[in-house]
């Protein structure tokens, strides 16, 4: 049963799911004053409607104030989209983690290794990470079994989106990017993952005149992933 | 008032228990997301490519969960789950729902959340992330 109490009342097993109400309304005056607003998450279980009330207050108080916000996060956006408040807020980032490190002035490996690239000339990166796989897929066993998979597959899909932008269709073209971008996180590296992030995006806007020059320049990479991989899986 | 959300400290159902379908059109993916089930300790689970032969499938194998992409071909994430929305069984209208996809887009958000879903995960799920959800949906 849900209910609302102080902290002071509350129990050593009382789950706490929310903020209470006069923190949220506490919270929203001074995001009303506040003159840029950070928002990393939400404040509660907000997918239950019993327990959304802090989070959608906070949002209402974030879209109503005249503060500079931004926004990132998988489940911030989901909370936006909950309180249709998209246009509202100054800049939505799709990274979470990442977006923070941001801020902080950090600099996230994909750029520097795309920094470190473009200062020593055009050298080829690996796009294969082991270590990666291994850790998505809890054994060396099962990166093994996925890579063989992987292999049929994204021959597949690289060969179709080949097809598909000669012949200009670039939605066809956009939905595999969109596959590939998927399941690349589980074993590539970051920097070869975000470049077809890159791609998917613009496919989803861009004629195939523009879309197809720049995967023209990604495909030797991806064909070099797959290399990788085959060579993974020949040894012993 | 303090603040503290934690929602993960007293999961009431075993997840051995559980029984999950995942629909998702990509093999890669499904594969992924298999692994990652039986790593947390759930064997009773069903993959179907599309969101027609994920409707055949929840008559016969019953889940008590499902794990759906959104952007997939024939019928695609949301329209499986408008399907088992408007279903006459309860058992399937009322079906907990988690969304996988590698689009975040608040359009997509948009569109996915008012469904009735019990999370949202971003592909590929990190084995900690996917119990997360996991967890609250069965709770």
């Amino acid at each position: 049963m849900a209910s609302t109490k102080a902290a002071s009342d509350v129990d050593s097993d009382d789950l706490i799911l929310d903020i209470g109400p006069q923190t949220a309304a506490a919270l929203a005056a001074q995001l009303k004053q506040a003159g840029t607003i950070v928002w990393n998450g939400p404040v509660g279980v907000f997918e239950f409607a019993a327990f959304e009330n802090g989070t959608r207050v906070l949002a209402q108080a974030i879209a109503e104030s005249s503060a500079f916000s931004i926004a990132g996060g998988g489940d911030t956006l989901a909370a936006i989209a909950k309180y249709g408040i998209e246009a509202d807020i100054g800049y939505i980032s799709t990274g979470g983690g990442a977006f923070l490190e941001v801020l902080e002035g950090k600099t996230l490996p994909a750029f520097e290794v795309l920094e470190r690239r473009a200062q020593a000339g055009v050298a080829p990166l690996p796009g294969f990470d082991p270590a990666r796989g291994v850790d998505m897929m809890g054994s060396e066993a099962s990166l093994r079994k996925i890579l063989k998979t992987v292999v049929n597959t994204m021959q597949g899909n690289l060969a179709e989106i080949e097809t598909a932008l000669a012949a200009g269709d670039v939605a066809t073209a956009n939905r595999l990017l969109h596959a590939i971008k998927g399941y690349l996180p589980i074993f590539a590296t970051d920097a070869l993952a975000d470049e077809v992030v890159q791609l998917e995006k613009l496919s989803k806007t861009e004629p195939a005149l523009t879309v197809s020059p720049l995967y023209a320049s990604l495909s030797p990479r991806l064909h070099g992933l797959l290399g990788e991989i085959r060579s993974f899986l020949a040894q012993a | 008032m303090r603040q503290t959300v934690n929602a993960f400290a007293k999961p009431i159902m075993n997840l051995m228990l559980s029984r999950v379908l995942v629909v998702d059109d990509d093999e890669v993916m499904r594969t992924f997301v298999v692994n990652s089930l039986r790593r947390l300790g759930i064997q009773a689970i069903e993959t179907a490519a599309d969101g027609a032969s994920a409707l055949r499938t929840m008559v016969t194998f019953k889940p008590n969960l499902v794990l759906t992409d959104i952007h997939m071909q024939p019928m695609n994430g949301l329209e499986f789950v408008q399907h088992l929305r408007s279903h006459a069984n309860p058992l399937i209208n009322e079906m907990k729902v988690i969304f996988m996809s590698a689009d975040a887009s608040p359009s997509t958000l948009g569109e996915a959340m008012p469904l009735g879903t019990f999370g949202y995960i971003v592909k590929p799920p990190r084995l900690e992330t996917l119990k997360a959800k996991i967890e609250l949906a069965l709770r």
